[in-house]
């Protein structure tokens, strides 16, 4: 390949990738959320698991769940701008994309189902029930998440 | 210099200068990041941390956001749209390069 002055050699190159790498891996010590996020994010959940199917028939209930839920959930990207650490997105990172759907995909499949079966069996312990499993998955998987993301960007991926 | 003049192909010489590079390096991978972090994270001082990002700023690669946590000023840094482009476009060209030496080798 023909390069100017002003372009590096191949090696050049290669070692610039290297330090892009090196650069990368001084993060890790920084992948840390703050404590109270997950219980916070899995409150929201829960609040979203039972105001969605409860707001078709108690509308004012419902929608005051869903509120809070919407609120917490656009505050929390905001609230995270703690010192010392850096703001990473756990679901579209690399390193950490597909663990994520392992936590994403049940919230979803949990808020089809109170939203299929609430109305059919007006069972509101199902609905419950669903919000406790959204709020342990949460709690659960959030700092697993973080752990995973931890050691994606400790590897250089 | 401009970000246009700056680029030719993939390659850009704002982004390529060496500690530049390394916040970029950083930014590309965070939403945000709060200037101490960078600057402990890369073992930076605050000016020659400051002298790079108004580079990069003036280049319209990245966004200082001022915020205040606990009554202190805080600063956080992103890339822009523009600045996750072209250090997309000049890894690519990096990787090209050091492809060909591998090629050589």
């Amino acid at each position: 390949m023909e390069t100017d002055g002003s372009r590096p050699t191949p090696h050049e190159a290669r070692a610039a990738l290297d330090t892009v790498t090196e650069s990368r891996k001084s993060l890790a010590p920084f992948v840390r959320s703050p404590r109270w996020l997950y219980p916070v994010q899995g409150l929201a959940t829960a609040a979203m698991l039972i105001g969605l199917p409860i707001s078709l028939t108690d509308y004012a209930v419902g929608t005051g769940l869903l509120a809070f839920a919407i609120i917490v959930f656009s505050v929390l990207p905001m609230a995270q701008h703690t010192p010392g650490r850096v703001v990473f997105d756990v679901y579209t990172h690399r390193g950490s994309w597909r663990f994520a759907l392992l936590y994403v995909i049940p919230i979803i499949l949990l808020m089809v189902a109170v939203l299929v079966f609430h109305p059919i069996y007006e069972a509101d312990w199902f609905v419950y029930l669903a919000a406790a499993i959204g709020f342990l998955l949460t709690v659960v998987m959030g700092p697993m998440l973080d752990t995973r993301l931890e050691h994606a960007v400790r590897a250089g991926l | 210099m401009s970000s246009s003049t700056a680029a030719q192909d993939g390659f850009n010489e704002i982004i390529h200068a060496p500690t530049r590079l390394r916040i970029c390096s950083i930014l590309a991978e965070v939403t945000d990041a709060e200037f101490g972090t960078v600057r402990d994270a890369l073992g930076l001082s605050d000016s020659v941390l400051s002298k790079h990002l108004k580079v990069l700023e003036d280049a319209g690669y990245i966004t200082l956001r001022k915020g205040t946590v606990n009554t202190r000023t805080r600063t956080w840094v992103s890339l822009t749209k523009a600045g996750r482009a072209a250090f997309k476009a000049h890894i690519a060209e990096l990787r090209a390069l050091a492809a060909s030496a591998d090629s050589l080798d």
